[in-house]
């Protein structure tokens, strides 16, 4: 059977890299027909992984759509389930995928531990409303939560060794981080270890840029046209005709520490794994995203139409949609894998480099553990041929 | 776009660390470790080789529907048929 969440397929070999895809890009035409209520049910049902993210920009949309400007304290909340999604998932990468690279198992009990304390959290922040509905209200988000705090000291024990807050403060440039890593023996401050010590941390590194911010009447463009040229889009976008990145390391350029990185080692290995270890912290910071301001539809958008941009754990998750009356007439989704495995993308231009400077015996982990700091939301299979 | 893809499990290991689950029309094995007390007979939504969560028959079979409805399930995907099972979408 084909797996329905598809798979990446990177291949290294003598001539370069190649990166195909089997994920489902066209899925949201199932959508199309639908209403709106039973649109905003199935769609966090059917992408459940992301599932915070991809109902925040379906109802952001549909909201735009009908017209609606969205609460600011619905706003806020919706982003901090978003943000605790984003925890989670960087979590997945820091106590699953991270232990590996040292040859350790993964840290399935601190894993599970921070999958319930995630669940709590969550239920706080939806307890007594329903966000996922056009036009919603609800009050401020309670100031305390213990199961945030809860994920914060779990967190603490076994990633910083430190309270996130005090990781950020006190690990702000490369010679703190430096000094971290030393001396600190969670398996994510070990792998920064040896990641510097092995002379790894600009691997990598490539002149693949940022997504900027775009404008909504610009990207509405590209995601308004013939399905088949939509469709191209999608599975393999670009802005001003180059491949972009969108991911942890985008969100966190302007972070001290992160900017600090990116100035010795480009976007190479070391500054994406720093990136998710300070997504998690700050995330994890009780004032992150706790205020709102009311979001009224972008302007330039005909009527009927909502355009929703939110930043996902893994990068910039669009949704398009044009209603008529209460139903979907179009309804299109751009995610972040599509920019961030495009075939000439950051991931295809950062193993290539890998390829250049790594010798054949540590290739295929160190292409694997790069491609995991650029963090697909599916499986890959990593095929070799290169000697 | 992240899909979880809902399966039903049909054996635990006598560690309880792995299952098998019926994820169309074959079997395979994933990992329990995120998880507590599954048994046989759950659905659970399972993401690169992992159980997430429970979720109920009827959630599963809706969410199988639709991704049989968005074309990213093949026709060799209905769920295997167990004994007092009933086949999604049917």
């Amino acid at each position: 059977m084909t797996n329905p969440a598809g798979r990446l397929r990177i291949q290294l070999h003598p001539g370069g890299v190649g990166i195909t895809s089997t994920r489902p890009v066209q899925a949201a035409r199932l959508l199309v027909g639908r209403d709106t209520a039973q649109t905003l049910r199935l769609l966090p049902a059917l992408f459940s992984v992301c599932a915070s993210a991809q109902a925040t920009a379906a109802v952001t949309a549909i909201e735009q759509a009908l017209g609606l400007t969205t609460n600011p304290n619905v706003a806020a909340r919706r982003r901090q389930l978003v943000a605790a999604e984003t925890v989670r998932e960087h979590l997945w990468r820091i106590l699953l995928d991270w232990p590996c690279s040292l040859s350790e198992p993964p840290d399935t009990p601190t894993m599970a531990a921070a999958m319930a304390a995630d669940g709590a959290w969550r239920a706080t922040l939806t307890a007594g409303c329903d966000l996922f509905v056009p036009g919603a209200d609800a009050g401020t988000a309670p100031s305390t939560d213990p199961a945030r705090l809860e994920l914060a000291n779990l967190s603490a024990r076994q990633v910083f060794g430190l309270t996130p807050n005090t990781w950020l403060t006190q690990v702000d440039a490369l010679p703190a981080l430096l000094t971290w890593a030393g001396g600190t023996q969670t398996a994510a401050a070990r792998l920064v270890r040896r990641v510097l010590a092995a002379d790894w941390a600009g691997l990598g590194r490539s002149a693949v840029s940022a997504l900027p911010e775009l404008p909504a009447p610009d990207l509405d463009r590209h995601l308004a046209g013939a399905q088949p040229t939509v469709d191209a889009f999608v599975a393999k976008p670009t802005w001003d005709g180059a491949p972009r990145e969108t991911s942890a390391l985008t969100r966190q350029l302007d972070w001290p520490l992160v900017q600090d990185l990116t100035g010795h080692f480009g976007n190479g290995l070391l500054p994406r794994l720093v990136a998710q270890l300070t997504e998690v912290a700050r995330g994890l910071t009780a004032t992150y995203a706790v205020t709102g301001t009311p979001c009224p539809p972008p302007p330039g958008l005909s009527v009927g139409v909502g355009l929703a941009q939110v930043q996902a754990a893994r990068g910039l998750l669009v949704h398009r949609v044009r209603l008529a009356g209460e139903h979907i007439a179009e309804y299109r989704i751009l995610a972040p894998t599509e920019w961030n495995f495009h075939p000439s993308g950051v991931v295809a231009a950062g193993l290539a480099g890998i390829m250049e400077h790594t010798a054949a015996a540590t290739l295929e982990p160190l292409a694997r553990l790069f491609i995991t700091a650029v963090d697909p939301c599916v499986d890959f299979d990593l095929i070799s041929d290169h000697s | 776009m992240c899909l979880a893809i809902p399966a039903r499990i049909t054996a635990i290991d006598p560690t309880g660390e792995t299952a098998r689950i019926a994820l169309g029309a074959v079997t395979r094995e994933c990992s329990l470790a995120l998880i507590e007390d599954a048994a046989v007979g759950d659905y659970v939504l399972v993401h690169v080789g992992y159980a997430l969560n429970r979720i109920s028959e009827e959630e599963a079979q809706e969410t199988l529907a639709l991704m049989r409805e968005a074309g990213v399930l093949v026709d060799d995907a209905e769920p295997v048929l167990m004994d007092g099972d009933h086949r999604a979408g049917a």
